[in-house]
């Protein structure tokens, strides 16, 4: 499955090099970060295989929405730069409260979902205060 | 800054935050409110004359801040404002007569308010020692008032060695997690209105108990909905109602009820210089041959603003990965972006700096552009349509005249157009076809020493920003640098609104910040 995530670069380069954690390998723990599993070609220092790339230019991420089965959207600004334009058999949106155009992202999400074909019970459980909606469109 | 544990997070998250409405009663603060109130009513259209914008200015932004700061009166209605405020009465004495008597006595209630002592620090004092609170903030509305209220709260001791955060609306961002929050102020203030949206800090509470410390003869209209309202989803908020009449409060007059005609809706207490600005600016009228400029007006952080030309470009700090300055077309500029400008002295950055690198001979330098600026408008003004000036320069040799580029041209704030077969035609057209040479090479050299000078400032500016300084425009907004030798300073303010209607302003009020002055 392939996806493709809307988002702030240097924040997610940021998490990657600062998210550290410890996994267990013959027997003994190794510090690794989430670069050693993402493998971003774009922070890549030495020779390795890449799983995932930043596309930088409208026309890349136009070739690569086409075999996008999901698409992420990290925060308001990306979901209203980009939503509309690209469309994936799966969207999945996380809006920060903080986000300066919080207010705009949750009125463009809600016109969606007023237009909805159904709702969808995918959680059994809401995290506390943390708000949700799912749907079909 | 420490990110919170998970634990603390989850723990927050699944407490459900408390929120406080608390409501003193203040017959001082009170009948200033109904005074100011009935003085506005009688000016009705008079506001726009002689000394009355200024005296609106002071009494709303005093009202404001009274209503809204945790520091004694007398921090606020200073001596010098009595006398700026009895200035004014005099001139109204011959001009505005019938008014005299209402302005007398605000100035009366102002001088007696003057002994109070603030509501909000006494109770949140209590509070502080009643609940043994371990880590408590004091949350302004504006980041521009955080480290004059934190000086003045430690300097006199108010709070009794407790031990205090202060900070302001957006400095709640941060991951910072607190006991308690007192947010001085209405809680419509910390909400969403035209030129602000400061819901965040009860949609993403930083404490498990907030309290919004306001007056009752301040309405609030707030009715929090989920921010996707559809079920189960709910505000992550409980909300509980306190009244202090009952306290150590004033008890002498009545408490307001809502409907009560003497209150004051909070969006009318709340302080926006940036009507009083725009409202100015339409006024304006122009230099002889100033351009006109399609621009945005900016709010930043620290409570200014300023003006910036949609078709041209400004300098931010971009923080990480590495701090970098970067140019960016002022068309991309969006909030929380922390702008380079000039705080202090007029002008922009990159200029005063240029000049500073000219020494003595800047003024020259600077006249001579001016001449072929101000001879190419005159001859340009003179014309319909600003093709017919294009056009008008292509049949003189000019290869990229167009309508875009002819209006940059004729901009102050752009040097010289980057061809000189373009310089040559505008020349011609403006009747200075004999000294090309003269101001081509004069322009040349305002533009290798911008490139200089925003080399300089980016050297300057990433000397400055290390931790401490991020922790600077986290907290109080903004970052301020000294250049040795100009006069000024540049500063580093995020940008806190972009009003989204397109104002147009002389070039000469571009790139200025503006404060409205005065106050604490």
């Amino acid at each position: 499955m392939s996806c493709l995530l809307f988002g702030n670069a240097s924040a997610i380069k940021q998490e990657i090099d600062q998210a550290n954690f410890y996994v267990k390998s013959n027997n003994e723990y190794k510090k690794i970060s989430f670069q050693h599993i993402l493998r971003f070609e774009n922070f890549m220092t030495d020779f390795d295989l890449p799983r995932h790339a930043i596309l930088n230019s409208q026309e890349s991420i136009n070739t690569h929405s086409k075999s996008s089965d999901m698409v992420l959207y990290d925060g308001s600004l990306p979901f209203l730069n980009h939503q509309g334009i690209i469309s994936g058999r799966m969207e999945i949106i996380f809006l920060d409260r903080t986000d300066p155009q919080f207010s705009s992202a949750c009125g463009e999400l809600m016109t969606r979902y007023i237009d909805r074909e159904e709702d969808l019970n995918i959680f059994n459980k809401i995290p506390a205060s943390v708000e949700l909606v799912a749907f079909k469109e | 800054m420490k990110t919170p544990s998970l634990d603390t997070v989850t723990k927050l998250f699944n407490q459900n935050t408390d929120l406080y409405f608390v409501k003193f009663h203040n017959a001082g603060l009170a009948s200033l409110n109904r005074e100011i109130s009935l003085l506005f009513r009688l000016i009705g259209d008079q506001k726009e004359l002689s000394v009355w914008p200024d005296i609106t200015m002071i009494l709303k932004k005093i009202r404001f801040e009274l209503a809204t700061l945790p520091v004694p009166a007398e921090r606020l209605i200073t001596t010098q404002l009595i006398t700026r405020l009895n200035n004014s009465l005099s001139i109204c004495r011959d001009s505005f007569p019938d008014n005299l008597e209402q302005l007398s006595r605000i100035i009366q209630i102002l001088s007696e308010l003057r002994g109070e002592k603030n509501d909000f620090l006494n109770w949140t004092k209590s509070q502080c020692a009643k609940n043994n609170t371990k880590k408590p903030c004091l949350c302004l509305l504006q980041s521009r008032y955080v480290r004059p209220v934190e000086q003045s709260i430690k300097k006199e001791n108010y709070l009794h060695g407790v031990n205090i955060e202060v900070t302001s609306a957006q400095g709640l961002k941060k991951f910072n997690f607190f006991n308690q929050i007192y947010f001085c102020g209405s809680i419509s203030l910390f909400s969403e209105n035209h030129f602000r949206n400061y819901e965040f800090v009860w949609r993403a509470p930083r404490a498990s108990r907030l309290y919004f410390l306001s007056f009752d003869w301040i309405r609030d209209n707030f009715e929090p909905k989920p921010a996707l309202d559809v079920k189960p989803n709910r505000v992550p908020v409980n909300i509980i109602e306190l009244r202090c009449s009952e306290t150590e409060i004033d008890k002498k007059d009545e408490c307001y009820d809502n409907n009560n005609d003497g209150s004051l809706n909070a969006d009318e207490l709340d302080f926006a210089p940036i009507e009083l600005i725009l409202s100015g600016s339409s006024g304006t009228t122009s230099g002889e041959y100033d351009s006109i400029c399609d621009s945005r007006l900016l709010m930043l952080e620290d409570g200014s603003f300023i003006y910036k030309e949609i078709e041209s470009s400004s300098r931010i700090v971009e923080f990480a990965p590495q701090p970098e300055i970067k140019k960016i077309g002022n068309n991309k500029l969006e909030t929380e972006m922390p702008l380079i400008v000039r705080t202090e002295g007029s002008g922009d950055s990159i200029a005063a700096v240029a000049d500073m690198l000219f020494g003595k001979k800047s003024e020259i330098i600077r006249r001579k552009q001016d001449e072929w600026k101000i001879a190419f408008r005159k001859r340009l003004f003179t014309y319909a349509t600003v093709q017919d000036v294009a056009s008008i320069l292509t049949d003189l040799g000019a290869p990229t005249a167009n309508e875009i580029n002819v209006r940059n041209w004729q901009r102050n704030d752009t040097i010289k157009p980057k061809n000189e077969e373009d310089f040559k035609a505008i020349m011609i057209f403006s009747g200075l076809a004999n000294q090309v040479n003269e101001y081509w090479n004069n322009a040349r050299e305002i533009d290798l020493m911008h490139k200089q000078a925003g080399k300089k400032i980016s050297r300057l500016l990433l000397d400055k920003i290390n931790d401490s300084s991020r922790e600077d425009l986290e907290k109080y907004g903004r970052i301020d640098v000294e250049i040795q030798g100009l006069a000024g300073k540049v500063s580093v303010i995020r940008i806190e609104s972009i009003l989204p209607q397109i104002c147009r302003v002389p070039s000469r009020k571009l790139n200025k910040v503006l404060n409205v002055e005065g106050g604490f």
